[in-house]
Order: C-alpha cells, then sequence, then structure tokens
C-alpha cells in the first residue's frame, strides 16, 4: 500500500514527538497535593488560602478519578516526585504504600489527639485524619422487617431488595467484601455470597449508581457510609433513610495524609499535615466530607446524631488484608459469576 | 487536485500518529515482553475469554438489530414526509446521548425498574393478575438500555439518507410498471444497505464498548472487554494485563471495522438533491397517518418518556416524585453550596464546557473536512479505514496511553482536546466524508470552468453546499465533547471541570435532584449551542436554495445531536 513508503516517515515522526513529549520538565513548583475527584473543594479552598495567608506558600491541588491511577502516577514520579503531600489513600492501602517505598514518616504534633485505634500505621507513614463506617443503609418507607444480623440479610424477604457495589470497582463495595470476610472467616464468607446472590437486586460498579437505585425507590437496602443519612437529614429534613449496624459492629475506612518521599517541601508538608488534623480543618470534616473526624477532642455536629456508630470496629489487619485481597478478590469474582 | 491523488495526505499521517502513538505507547508495554505471548495465548484459551467474548458479540448484535429494526419504520416517514413538529422530534429523540450515563441508568431504573412506572401501569392494566417486568437487571435490560441509547440515532441518520433518495426514482419505477414491493426490494432499499450496514457497525461497536451499563444492569455476571479492562488497570493495578486486553479488543474490532469496507464499497453516488417531502396529511393519507402516530407515542412512551420522568424530578421537591413541584434545585445551582461541592460556580463549569466543545467542534469539523475534500474522488478504503479505527480502540485505553505519554509535559486542557478530538473525529470524517462524496461535484466543476477560483469558489459555492453537512458533523463532534466525561476525569487532573464532571461531583455529594436539574440545563445548553449553528447558518445562507435543496428543506436543518458521547461517558468508571 501507499502507507508503506512513508514508514520511515512515520517512524521519525513518532520519535521526534516522544523526544519532545519527555524532555520538557517543570524547573519549580508549588506546593503539589494529590488527591482523589470527590475530595471536598471547600477543604481545598480552605487549605490553599490557609498556606497562602500564613506562609505565603502556593498550594496546588491534582486529583485523579481514581486510587489506582494516583498510586500509579506516585510509582512512575518516584525518582523525581512531582507530589509533596497524599491526601485519602486508605487503610487498607497502606501495606501496598509501604512496598512501593513511596512515603516518608511524619509523626504529626496533634498525633495524641487521634482516637488510637484509628491510627492503622504505627509508624505514621500514613497518618489518618478521617473515618467513615461502611454500613447498610435503609430507606425507613419501604423496608417493613429491618434486619439486625447479617444472616437476616439471607431470608427470602428480601430478595432483590439489596443493592451493593462491586468490591473490584468500588471501594465502599471493597469495604463491604472485607466486612463479610472479618464476620464470616475466609471459610465462610463465600457462603454468604451464595446466599445472598439471589437477595440482591444488582451490583454496581460504583457507589453512585448503587445510591441512585436506592434513593429512586427501587430497592431498600444499600451498601453506602454511615454518615449519608445526615446529608439527607441536612438539605432534605427527613430522616426518611437510615443507617443500620448489624451484628453491632462496622468496618471503617479510615482515609490518611502521607508526605511524599524525597519532596523538596519537607517542612511545609509537614505543616499540611498538621493543618489538616487542626481542630478548624476536624470541624470542617463531618459536614463537607460526610466522614467522622478521627480527633477525640473536635466535637461532632449535631446532624450527626443519625450518622452510624459502632461499638466495635470489625477491620482486618492491613498486612493481612493486603496479603490475601488479590485471592479474596477472585474467589469472589468466581462465586458471583457461577 | 488529480497529483493528489496517488499521495498520502501529509493530514491524515499527523492524524494516524495522534491517534495511535497513545495506543502504542499502551501496547507496547505490553507486548514487549518475553511472557506476554504465552500469556496472551493463556487468556485466549481461558473459559472467561469465551464467555466474554460470546456475551459482547451477542449481546452487540441484538442491540443493533433492534435499534434498526425499530428505526426504520419511522425514517421512512422522516424520510418521506414532512410533518408538523418534525425538526423539534428530531432534536428531542436525540436526547439520550446528551445525557451522564448515570442519568440514562436512572431513567431506566425510575422507569422500566422493579417499582418503576412502567410497573405501575402494568398493574394498573391488568388488576388482579400479576403481570410484571422483571427484565431490567439482566440481559434483556442491557439490551433495552443499549436500544435506548442508539435507536433515536439510528432513526435520524437513516431518515436523513432517506430523505436524499429522489422520490423521482420511486415515481419512474412505477411508471416502468414495478409494483411497491419490487420498487422497494430493487430500488430503495439497495440505496439504504449502506447506511443501514454502517449504522449497525456503529451500534455494534458502542455496545461491545459498553461499560457502565453492562455492569449496573448485569451485575457482574456479565462482563464485556472494557469492563475487564478497567478493572485490570484501576483496581488490580495490572498494567500489561489490562494493555494485553486492550491489544485482544483492539484486534477484534479492526477485524469488525474491516467490514466497513464492504457496507461502504456499496455506497453509490446519488443525484444529492433534496425533493420537497409532501405534507402528512390525515385525509389524504389516513392509514399512514394513524400508522404514524401510532409508531410515534410506542416510541415516545418506551424511550422518551423514561427521560422525561427523570428529568421531571429536577422539578420535584428533593427530587422526589411524590414531591410538590419546586425550583429550588435550579436555585440550588447557583448558590455558594454549588460552587463547595463543584469547586467552580455555574458559569465557569458552562463556559468550560461549551468552550472545550466548540473547540473540539471545530477542530475536528475542520481537519476532518479538509481530509474528506482531500480524498473526494477516491472510493472509500485504505487511509479511511484507519481513521476509523479509534472507534474499535477502548477509549480509557487511550486516555490512560496519552496520560502516560503526555501527561507531565502538556497542560490538562490540551491533552483532553487531544482525547475528544480522538473521540469525534471517526463518526464526523464519516459524516463529511460521505457529504463530500455525494454532494454536487459537477456544479464546483462548473463554477471552476466558468471562472470561479480558490477562496471565492470556496466561499460562493463549496460552503453553502456543504454548509448542512458541516454544521451537523459540527454538532456531533461538540456532542460528544459534551457528553464526555472519561477523558476530562483521567486526564484533568482535577483542574478542568465540566459539566459532566459537575454532575458526577454532586452525586458524589448525595444531591441527586441538583444533579438531575443539572443534567436539564446541560441538555438546554447543547440544544442552543446547535440551534445558533443552524441559526448562523439561516442567516448565512446565500440565496442559493438551487444548491441541492429546496423549500421547507432548506429549514429542516439537522442541527441536532447524536452520538457515542452516552457510551463513551459509559466507557468511564
Amino acid at each position: 500500500m501507499v502507507l508503506k513508503r512513508r514508514n520511515l516517515l512515520l517512524v521519525l515522526v513518532l520519535v521526534f514527538s516522544l523526544v519532545l513529549t519527555g524532555c520538557f520538565g517543570r524547573a519549580s513548583r508549588p506546593l503539589t497535593v494529590y488527591t482523589y475527584a470527590s475530595f471536598s473543594p471547600l477543604l481545598v479552598e480552605r487549605i490553599v488560602n490557609h498556606f497562602q495567608k500564613e506562609y505565603g506558600v502556593q498550594v496546588e491541588f491534582r486529583s485523579f478519578s481514581d486510587t489506582g491511577p494516583l498510586l500509579t502516577q506516585l510509582v512512575q514520579e518516584k525518582e523525581k516526585p512531582q507530589a509533596d503531600v497524599v491526601i485519602g489513600l486508605d487503610n487498607n492501602y497502606l501495606p501496598k504504600a509501604l512496598e512501593l517505598g513511596i512515603f516518608t514518616p511524619y509523626k504529626p504534633q496533634a498525633a495524641d489527639r487521634i482516637r488510637s485505634d484509628l491510627i492503622f500505621d504505627a509508624s505514621f507513614y500514613l497518618t489518618p485524619f478521617d473515618y467513615g463506617y461502611v454500613v447498610f443503609n435503609y430507606d425507613s418507607e419501604r423496608l417493613e422487617q429491618v434486619p439486625t444480623s447479617h444472616r437476616d440479610l439471607l431470608k427470602p424477604e428480601y430478595r432483590g431488595k439489596i443493592v451493593v457495589e462491586n468490591p473490584l470497582t468500588s471501594s465502599p463495595g471493597q469495604v463491604f467484601l472485607l466486612t463479610t470476610i472479618a464476620l464470616f472467616g475466609e471459610d465462610g464468607y463465600l457462603d454468604f455470597w451464595r446466599a445472598l446472590k439471589p437477595n440482591l437486586l444488582t451490583i454496581t460498579p460504583g457507589w453512585d449508581e448503587a445510591y441512585g437505585i436506592f434513593t429512586s425507590g427501587e430497592a431498600p437496602l444499600v451498601v453506602s457510609y454511615g454518615a449519608s443519612p445526615v446529608y439527607h437529614l441536612l438539605a432534605e429534613e427527613t430522616e426518611r433513610y437510615k443507617a443500620l449496624v448489624l451484628d453491632g459492629g462496622a468496618y471503617a475506612q479510615i482515609e490518611g495524609v502521607g508526605i511524599v518521599k524525597g519532596t523538596p517541601y519537607l517542612q511545609n508538608a509537614q505543616r499540611l499535615v498538621d493543618y489538616i488534623l487542626s481542630p478548624e480543618i476536624q470541624a470542617l470534616i463531618p459536614e463537607s466530607q460526610f466522614m467522622y473526624p478521627v480527633r477525640r477532642d473536635v466535637e461532632l455536629p449535631a446532624s450527626f446524631r443519625v450518622a452510624a456508630q459502632a461499638d466495635r470496629l470489625l477491620n482486618l489487619p492491613p498486612d493481612q488484608v493486603a496479603a490475601n485481597l488479590e485471592r479474596w478478590l477472585s474467589a469472589w469474582e468466581q462465586v458471583i459469576s457461577e | 487536485m488529480t497529483s493528489a491523488r496517488n499521495r498520502t495526505n501529509p493530514l491524515s499521517l499527523i492524524l494516524l500518529i495522534l491517534f495511535f502513538l497513545p495506543v502504542l505507547a499502551v501496547l507496547g508495554q505490553a507486548f514487549l515482553r518475553p511472557q506476554a505471548w504465552p500469556e496472551l495465548l493463556a487468556f485466549l484459551r481461558s473459559g472467561q475469554f469465551r464467555r466474554v467474548l460470546a456475551f459482547s458479540v451477542s449481546q452487540a448484535f441484538w442491540s443493533a438489530c433492534f435499534s434498526l429494526v425499530l428505526a426504520v419504520p419511522g425514517a421512512y416517514f422522516f424520510g418521506r414526509y414532512a410533518f408538523p413538529g418534525k425538526q423539534l422530534l428530531r432534536s428531542v429523540m436525540v436526547l439520550p446521548f446528551m445525557l451522564p450515563g448515570i442519568l440514562v441508568v436512572l431513567a431506566m431504573v425510575v422507569f422500566y425498574g422493579q417499582n418503576g412506572v412502567f410497573n405501575t401501569w402494568l398493574a394498573l392494566l391488568f388488576p388482579g393478575r400479576k403481570v410484571v417486568f422483571t427484565g431490567l437487571y439482566g440481559y434483556k435490560g442491557i439490551v433495552l438500555t443499549h436500544v435506548f441509547y442508539n435507536f433515536a440515532f439510528c432513526l435520524r441518520m437513516l431518515g436523513e439518507r432517506w430523505e436524499r433518495i429522489s422520490p423521482k426514482l420511486e415515481e419512474a419505477s412505477a411508471v416502468l410498471g414495478a409494483g411497491r414491493l419490487t420498487t422497494w426490494r430493487r430500488v430503495i432499499l439497495p440505496l439504504l444497505v449502506p447506511t443501514i450496514g454502517y449504522l449497525g457497525l456503529l451500534v455494534f461497536l458502542y455496545s461491545f464498548l459498553s461499560f457502565t451499563v453492562v455492569l449496573v444492569l448485569g451485575g457482574y455476571l456479565y462482563q464485556t472487554f472494557e469492563v475487564l479492562i478497567y478493572i485490570e488497570y484501576n483496581n488490580k493495578l495490572r498494567f500489561t494485563q489490562a494493555s494485553m486486553l486492550a491489544g485482544v479488543q483492539m484486534l477484534l474490532l479492526a477485524g469488525i471495522l474491516a467490514l466497513q469496507r464492504w457496507t461502504q464499497r456499496l455506497v453509490q453516488r446519488q443525484s444529492g438533491e433534496f425533493s420537497p417531502l409532501p405534507p402528512l396529511q390525515p385525509r389524504k393519507h389516513p392509514v399512514k397517518t394513524a400508522l404514524f402516530l401510532f409508531y410515534l407515542a410506542g416510541s415516545l412512551l418506551f424511550f422518551f418518556l423514561p427521560l422525561l420522568f427523570v428529568l421531571a424530578r429536577s422539578f420535584k421537591r428533593r427530587g422526589l416524585p411524590d414531591g410538590s413541584w419546586t425550583l429550588d434545585n435550579y436555585r440550588q445551582l447557583f448558590g455558594t453550596s454549588f460552587r463547595f461541592v463543584v469547586g467552580r460556580d455555574l458559569w465557569t463549569v458552562a463556559g468550560t464546557s461549551l468552550a472545550l466543545a466548540v473547540t473540539v467542534g471545530l477542530i475536528t469539523t475542520v481537519l476532518a473536512y479538509v481530509l474528506a475534500r482531500a480524498r473526494r474522488r477516491q472510493p472509500w478504503g485504505g487511509i479511511d479505514l484507519w481513521l476509523q479505527l479509534p472507534m474499535g480502540v477502548s477509549f480509557l485505553t487511550f486516555a490512560f496511553g496519552l496520560l502516560k505519554l503526555a501527561g507531565r509535559t502538556l497542560p490538562p486542557v490540551f491533552l483532553i482536546v487531544w482525547a475528544q478530538f480522538f473521540l469525534a473525529f471517526p463518526l464526523v470524517y464519516v459524516l463529511l466524508r460521505t457529504a463530500r462524496r455525494e454532494w454536487g461535484e459537477e456544479l464546483l466543476e462548473a463554477a471552476q470552468s466558468l471562472g470561479a477560483t480558490g477562496w471565492t469558489l470556496f466561499r460562493t459555492v463549496e460552503l453553502p453546499l456543504m454548509r448542512k453537512a458541516l454544521s451537523s458533523a459540527f454538532a456531533y463532534g461538540a456532542a460528544l465533547s459534551l457528553g464526555d466525561l472519561s477523558a476530562v476525569l483521567v486526564l484533568g487532573q482535577g483542574k478542568v471541570v465540566t459539566l459532566a464532571v459537575a454532575v458526577y461531583r454532586l452525586i458524589g455529594h448525595y444531591s441527586f435532584p441538583q444533579a438531575i436539574a443539572l443534567g436539564t440545563l446541560f441538555i438546554l445548553l447543547a440544544a442552543a449551542l446547535f440551534s445558533a449553528v443552524e441559526a448562523g447558518y439561516i442567516v448565512a445562507k446565500p440565496d442559493g436554495e438551487e444548491f441541492g435543496r429546496s423549500g421547507g428543506q432548506a429549514v429542516e436543518e439537522d442541527f441536532s445531536v447524536a452520538g457515542p458521547g452516552g457510551q463513551g461517558e459509559g466507557r468511564r468508571q
């Protein structure tokens, strides 16, 4: 074909473009924070303004569609870090982050104010800054019999009434899978899922779809966050949707902040971590992130009376999760596609 | 002009580089490893591969079939008759494409779900008997939603094709003594087949690459390759695995695209002449009018009510179906809470979306037209086919490749335009290529022989001739850009906030009613944009109705929007 004669030219242009795109690095940059797409813009604004005013430092946020791409980016930049602080990796990502060696530890000034059972990393590579329970929410106008345990969910009366998220694609979905493993053990969780399957209306790729299906009245039970009802109370003045702590315990998703190893702006990065743990930001977290603050001495807003409060944390040790997650997920994948 | 015939156009080379460099960056990583080939073989032999392939092919096949079968009768009426409200219907019928995927899912759930409107009606229609539609969550629901996405698009494209078949052909055939059926079979159908083939292929590809719909309604019992690719990339963090899958998918789709060569070969040049269409008068055509109304009612019922029901919720207090009517949800879009959730105010967001859409629409249209013009004398094939290949490449793969290649050097906006250009080009190019081949080359030659040259020739003859196709192509390109979410999320680094991203963020903060309200505004904005394009057409239209169209037809402009925006967007997450 005609194209063939042009092959050489094609290759040349290809190489040229590659070189071109690879050559231009940036000389200096502002203090850079990587986070996920849904991190509250209110908090971003506060942080940016605070640093501008207090230290004359410019802070730039860059957000990623998901934790996966964020981690990949960090790994690719390991030699020449482009970020200084990372906000939003949760407890389950700790072992991965340690293994990749992308963070440097920093024990914040307020470390002793953090609720101790939330500190999932004793060496503070990642410092917790907020947390939330992943629990079932139910629609009190559409559910007659409210379940009290996970086993109750298997009853035929809940057939087609439950929506969950896919643990392969969604973080609350993954936490719910871990909940079932924490409760039923490695030997029992697959049987639980097998029995749960007929009662599932569908398994959605993300929280958005699941919660959308739930609030459109299609299914009365959904895996969501413990503080979801707070939103409905604040914005809609309704207590129709309620959080449900089954079996008296809940799995917490604890979000952490970490300083990137090799950052040229270590001092400002540490200031940023301290600021996130300051009472000022911690007090904003409940109604902007719909999560709990990690500090014991920060009072919850009144709206949080409708949020789930668990007496018992079901969390598995991060090491155990890291070592087995891939296996658990593929076993789950098998059972669901059976 | 003849000198350009046997040379590869440099523009097409540049386009190929823009399109395939990022893809190669991804594929290279996967296949330049020694273990790659054994892994590939193992995957091709696995039951998973067979299962995914069988499901992808079968659902895509049925989606394409149903979309086309349902579209043909409508296309007949749209292509053969004029009736009041035709233009409005055309634009209304393509709305599903403009919406963020999540809203389409909600529309389906609200209407076809177990507690949906449809089942409420069934219960009213058949009291006492338990007639329930439970098929939404599963194979049937997936095909239904794909048809929902694509049916209107097929109807529009096919109807427009039909309009360009001169009724004189039918008259001639009748004069020669052919019966209606024979005329249809021997005259009309052969002229429609290439378009039907192409549309079928498009719907097949879009459904094959479907992502969100398959996951939401399939409950993970069903998987497409795109689903596997996403999970490998984002969650298992196995890039080489993902790239390998992307490579396999690309090869499969390249094979399917090769079929296009065959369908496009069948394109013959038609008169390209618009004849005035007879009005569909109830007195003159009682049966046809009744049939048409029946068809119209049916398609509106099954495909547009779901959308209306969900959009109506933006006018309800708290978005509840039984809430009172209110404009609160719209008011909140202009308030401070919007800024805190979305990070920008509404005007900035709308402005960004609009600017991006216009940029992408213009670039795509201009480049596609330049190329289509250069290749107007050549049969479909070769480079044309290569330029269609982006349609067979998973958009996720492309976006990740682009990020890898240039994510650190080029500004986010630039990357987004690049990616959306990739997304829009194949469709825009086909539109212009077909139009450029079919339309009045004779007129141009005549004008040239009369001494018109260069810019004057282009401005006074070519532009008016091509205006309809150009504005249509621009609309499709801009629509694809407006509907895109993946590129903005993957490449925008959170700095670029478009309407689609704002909808996504609102939902992430539980603001479903506001998200739907924004979706509604989104549709209105798109409609305004494309009306403006059309208005420009009307204003700038020279007194040249003789240029290939006449009477009401000139106003009957195809400014409305369609395209895989929905699915392109659906491929996110």
